[in-house]
């Protein structure tokens, strides 16, 4: 493992001086679940590693008008147990984080890491898309918001520019009413890489239902897959769930890995769509 | 010491290691200090499976500044091995797998030595590797060792030099010959079961990876500290391969994070002692990163098994034709007598007329294939007990019925010619087969869920030399507390709490009053054992111990008598106290011990400090026909034991659920009855574990899974809910107090045990571990589209 200098800034303004020093391969670190290991078998070098949890409201969970704020920096573990994320509103995220990981990587992996990994297996990622929440991102010039649809750019790819910080989470309280349901596969219960996580949320609106579902691992970013949104948005029946199914499977285009063929992705794609539907009408009144 | 249990052997007292482990005061290897002289070693790995070594050029290495020394080849260009030496402790002329030692870097710090490490140039030339034991065993194959035929071997192991081949063991019985069975019994086969299993390699991935300290001083003493399961046979191997007196070798051993048969043998630590060669006086210390212990240790031998075996209509086994080709890896010093021991155990718990069994292992350029629990066992029981099952579906007749008609009873003339020592495997069929409720259907917990029960039996031997020794010392302390010196290591099995039970037993004092002084094991002041393997310390160590103590209570009861002017034979030791059976009078044992007793009227003393010493060795092992695998007795026992398996898969998404496993074993004698317990859950989990995990290379040789995120160990979650453990106790001949061992055994049928549930509920087989949820998605989902549900 090449050393690097490690600063733990309790400003933006410090942080964002030390982001862009220059001629420094500087990195920020949060859980660092990830960044461990990656430094340690030199896939990545930085100079300089930047720890965002001493920034002001990165750990923090708040609500406001627009929606509940949830500071990058904050743990699985917070998710899973926060009253406000446990609401029936977001209760949706707080089901991704207890999916995420292990007991022991819960208690340092932190929603702002999931997400700037940026893997397509990111368990908070699909739960994120169909709740349609925004990242909140920072840097020198100021504060931008992007949909999370925009976050991620492929795998490992962000829409962060060099020297901005990811600093929350921003999701809007869903429509009153709203259900929802993350189902994941994985070879193993727990401590375990998503082959499939697909999240699924319904509200009702004007005498029938909206469908949100998003599917991860199985295409270079986590997706929404608005085909199967807009059959189920028509009615669910067997047959129209069948077809969303048939919908999310074509939205899919997976790999091969060590962890399932892309032939058994696709065919787990269409069932676990299938349980999270299902998971929702369960919870539909 | 307010608990005071007498006659502690067949209790579940408590372990007497559980205190220090729990709380975290155990130290282990990398928890000893070392002072300001340590330096850090780190092993240069080789990046390809096969290829000649042109040139190593350190001197980028070398000067970076806090390298100390690289180490090389070139520095000890002698052989290492337990059974066969066939490998240089640094790659000498050729690597032969990916992650093999090439050379050995030394530095002032861990960080140092790992940059110097990359500094190594190392120039190749490629050869053309094998990876297939099966197509590695033609003759046309690539050869790896082309010196086969000058290494030393033990004279039970037969390499055949100019091929692949390390061991070739031969099985021939009854109507048989080279050629195969006489095709007379194969016409006489109601039914006949032809087929290829195969497994990976596995890891064992121990807790704690492999670690080691050596100091070479200048006089010539050498210590090396290691987290090991052979002190003993380390310092032996170390000795003869670079010429240090036995007497100047010294090995450390304090517990071990988990061995599972990883750390016998020898590894990295001859490395490690040649570092610290280099560079005289000072400690140097070595520790494998998970992505090194995954490749650069040992690991499970791979396998590629062809059966053919046959039945009359009555479910009576005719005769088997099997061939093993274990994928030993590059170095097969230790794997050789797991090709041997699958040899001349090849039928599995079967008396069966006719056998022709063929056991080889077979160099690839791949991992070193060791020992790891079940020794040979778990691979060719794979495909045996799924067979067993397909027989007896064939003919009509219920698996377990089968098995339990065909398998080995006392008496027995089994394959070796060895007749079968006192073991009930009837018993643990009958016991597993009530515990899971065998015949019985149990309604899946949802529509598109199958529930499924599967069974298998198992037999292993203790795989060793035909001598391994044990000695143990015992030693009383003034207030009576007893010390009870032994090497056997205790690697999580309980090895010392069924020592401490055992001396107690044997000298009439309470369990609480024994101190085991094992931790650290150290060859300069411990009593001789050859490895903490094989199942054999209850066994073999549990006699010495109970030899040691016989002979210290010989001592005392000898004074006590002369004392009090009686026979010794009317004495004896209860809870710490000699009596009298005649008299009726007392002695404590207290001060006495190790004062004596004065004479009347103190006109003198008798006895002294009470020592005893014991030791073991089976004398009776004899050796094998080459050509017929016959003889007058193979092994010193065999375990036996039954497994049934209950599971629910999941048809949408092929996930198995193990939901019970109910093992019975035949232990002999239970010492500590929760200790088996503990033996019969962990090694229902590993099992479990071993059928879905493997290790997958890529097409040069380099392992695609090295960390705990791609290789996945079953964890407590994926543990079946229920865990039911039977203990049968058939004494064992010469066992302390009828005990065998039992570590191993445990986890040898689980994986044909799932996939013979799997059967059951899917009516599909899998003959190639690991099973996967996907593996049993696309078999029974195959040609159907995609997307479709019914």
């Amino acid at each position: 493992m090449r050393p690097f200098d490690y600063y733990r800034p309790e400003t933006f303004e410090e942080a964002f001086r030390l982001l862009t020093l220059p001629d420094k391969r500087v990195m920020p670190l949060a859980g660092a679940t990830d960044l461990i290991p990656m430094v340690r078998d030199e896939h990545w070098q930085p100079d300089v590693v930047v720890d965002v949890k001493g920034l002001p409201g990165m750990c923090d969970v708040v609500e406001m008008p627009e929606g509940l704020i949830v500071g990058a920096a904050v743990r699985m573990v917070e998710l899973m147990h926060h009253p406000l994320v446990n609401s029936p509103r977001w209760n949706l995220l707080a089901q991704a984080a207890a999916a995420m990981g292990n007991e022991q990587v819960r208690n340092r992996a932190t929603l702002g890491g999931n997400l700037c990994t940026a893997s397509p297996a990111a368990d908070s990622a699909p739960a994120l898309l169909t709740l349609e929440a925004k990242a909140v991102i920072r840097g020198a010039a100021g504060e931008r918001r992007v949909p999370i649809t925009e976050f991620f750019l492929g795998p490992r790819k962000t829409a962060l520019q060099k020297g901005e910080l990811l600093i929350g989470v921003l999701i809007p309280a869903p429509p009153v009413g709203a259900v929802g349901t993350y189902v994941k596969l994985s070879r193993r219960k727990a401590g375990d890489l998503a082959i499939v996580g697909v999240a699924a949320l319904a509200y009702p609106h004007d005498g029938g239902h909206v469908w949100c579902l998003a599917l991860g691992a199985v295409a270079p970013t986590p997706i929404r897959a608005s085909e199967a949104e807009a059959a189920l948005n028509a009615g669910h029946d067997e047959a129209t769930i069948e077809h969303a199914t048939k919908c999310a499977f074509d939205a899919c285009c997976p790999i091969d890995d060590i962890r399932a063929s892309a032939e058994y992705r696709k065919a787990m794609v269409s069932r676990i769509a299938r349980r999270a539907i299902e998971g929702v009408l369960a919870k539909l009144p | 010491m307010k608990e005071q249990t007498s006659n502690p052997v067949g209790k579940s007292v408590p372990r007497v290691d559980a205190f220090e482990k729990v709380t975290g005061a155990a130290k282990y290897v990398d928890d000893m200090a070392f002072g300001p002289t340590l330096l850090y070693g780190k092993i240069v790995h080789s990046p390809v499976a096969h290829a000649l070594i042109k040139k190593i050029d350190a001197s980028k290495a070398l000067a970076l500044p806090g390298v100390k020394a690289v180490v090389t080849g070139q520095d000890s260009p002698t052989l290492l091995g337990l059974y066969l030496k066939d490998r240089y402790i640094y790659a000498y002329d050729r690597v032969r797998y990916v992650g093999e030692s090439v050379a050995g870097v030394v530095a002032i710090s861990e960080e140092i030595a790992e940059q110097a490490a990359k500094l190594v140039e190392v120039e190749y030339e490629l050869l053309p590797p094998v990876f297939d034991p099966y197509e590695g065993a033609k003759p046309d194959a690539p050869l790896l060792h082309p010196d086969l035929g000058k290494y030393e071997v033990v004279n039970f192991i037969f390499p055949e030099p100019g091929t692949n081949v390390s061991e070739h063991f031969r099985l021939r019985k009854g109507r048989v010959s080279d050629a195969g069975v006489s095709d007379e019994v194969w016409a006489q086969c109601a039914t006949i079961v032809e087929d290829q299993y195969t497994l990976p390699q596995i890891q064992h991935a121990p807790i704690e990876t492999h670690i080691a300290v050596a100091q070479w001083n200048p006089d010539g003493q050498v210590t090396l500290w290691a987290a090991s399961q052979s002190p003993f046979a380390q310092r032996d191997l170390l000795a003869q391969s670079l010429g240090i007196p036995h007497g100047n070798m010294r090995v450390i051993s304090p517990y071990i994070g988990g061995g599972f048969g990883g750390k016998a043998g020898i590894s990295i630590e001859a490395n490690v002692v040649l570092m610290a060669k280099a560079v005289p006086g000072h400690p140097v210390k070595v520790r494998m990163t998970r992505e090194e212990e995954f490749v650069a240790t040992n690991v499970r031998q791979s396998l590629v098994a062809k059966y053919k075996i046959g039945c009359d209509k009555d479910g009576n086994l005719l005769a088997m034709d099997l061939a093993y080709y274990f994928g030993g890896g590059a170095y097969n010093d230790y794997g050789v007598n797991i090709a041997r021991a699958a040899g001349y155990s090849c039928t599995g718990p079967y008396d069966v007329p006719n056998v022709k069994g063929d056991s080889y292992c077979v160099y690839t350029n791949h991992p070193i294939g060791s020992a790891m629990r079940g020794f040979g066992m778990p691979e060719i029981h794979w495909g045996l007990e799924q067979i067993m099952d397909r027989l007896a579906e064939a003919i009509g007749m219920d698996a377990a019925d089968f098995k339990r008609q065909n398998c080995v009873r006392q008496g027995d003339t089994i394959l070796t010619g060895m007749t079968m020592p006192n073991v009930d495997l009837p018993q643990c069929i009958d016991k597993v087969k009530e515990a899971i409720g065998w015949g019985r259907v149990s309604k899946p917990s949802a529509p598109h869920k199958r529930r499924g029960k599967g069974l298998a039996i198992m037999w292993k031997a203790p795989a060793m030399p035909p001598n391994p020794g044990s000695s143990a010392i015992v030693r009383f302390n003034e207030d009576a507390t007893l010390n009870v010196y032994v090497s056997g290591q205790e690697i999580g099995q309980g090895a010392f709490t069924v020592a401490a039970q055992m001396a107690a037993e044997a000298l009439g004092i309470p369990y609480e009053w024994v101190r085991v002084s094992a931790n650290p094991v150290d060859t300069k002041y411990s009593p001789y054992e050859w490895q903490t393997v094989a199942s054999r310390l209850t066994w073999s160590m549990g006699n010495a111990v109970k030899a040691a103590a016989e002979h210290a209570r010989g001592q005392i009861l000898d004074i006590v008598a002369k004392y009090w002017g009686e026979d010794p034979a009317d004495l004896d030791i209860k809870n710490g106290v000699v009596i009298s059976y005649k008299s009726e009078r007392e002695q404590s044992l207290k001060k006495m011990v190790v004062y004596g007793l004065p004479n009347e009227n103190f006109e003198g003393w008798q006895g002294g400090p009470i020592v005893g010493s014991g030791k073991f060795m089976p004398t009776y092992v004899t050796g094998l026909d080459p050509n017929t695998g016959q003889g007058a007795r193979a092994v010193v026992h065999y375990t036996v034991g039954a497994q049934a398996v209950d599971l629910e898969v999941d048809t949408d998404t092929g996930q198995i659920e193990v939901l019970k496993i109910a093992s019975a074993y035949d232990v002999g004698k239970a010492i500590n009855p929760d200790l088996v317990m503990t033996q019969i859950e962990g090694g229902a989990v590993h099992g479990l574990s071993s059928a879905f995990e493997g290790m997958f290379f890529d097409a040069q040789g380099r392992l695609r899974n090295p960390s705990f995120v791609d290789y996945k160990l079953a964890t407590s979650l994926d543990a079946p809910r229920e865990i039911h453990g039977d203990i049968v106790e058939t004494p064992l001949e010469d066992g302390p107090w009828g005990a065998r061992g039992v570590g191993e055994h445990v986890m040898v049928q689980t994986a044909p045990a799932i996939a013979n549930a799997l059967y059951n509920a899917l009516g599909v087989r899998f003959n190639h571990l690991p099973l996967s949820a996907e593996k049993v998605y696309l078999a029974t989902h195959e040609g159907e589209e995609l997307t479709c549900k019914a």
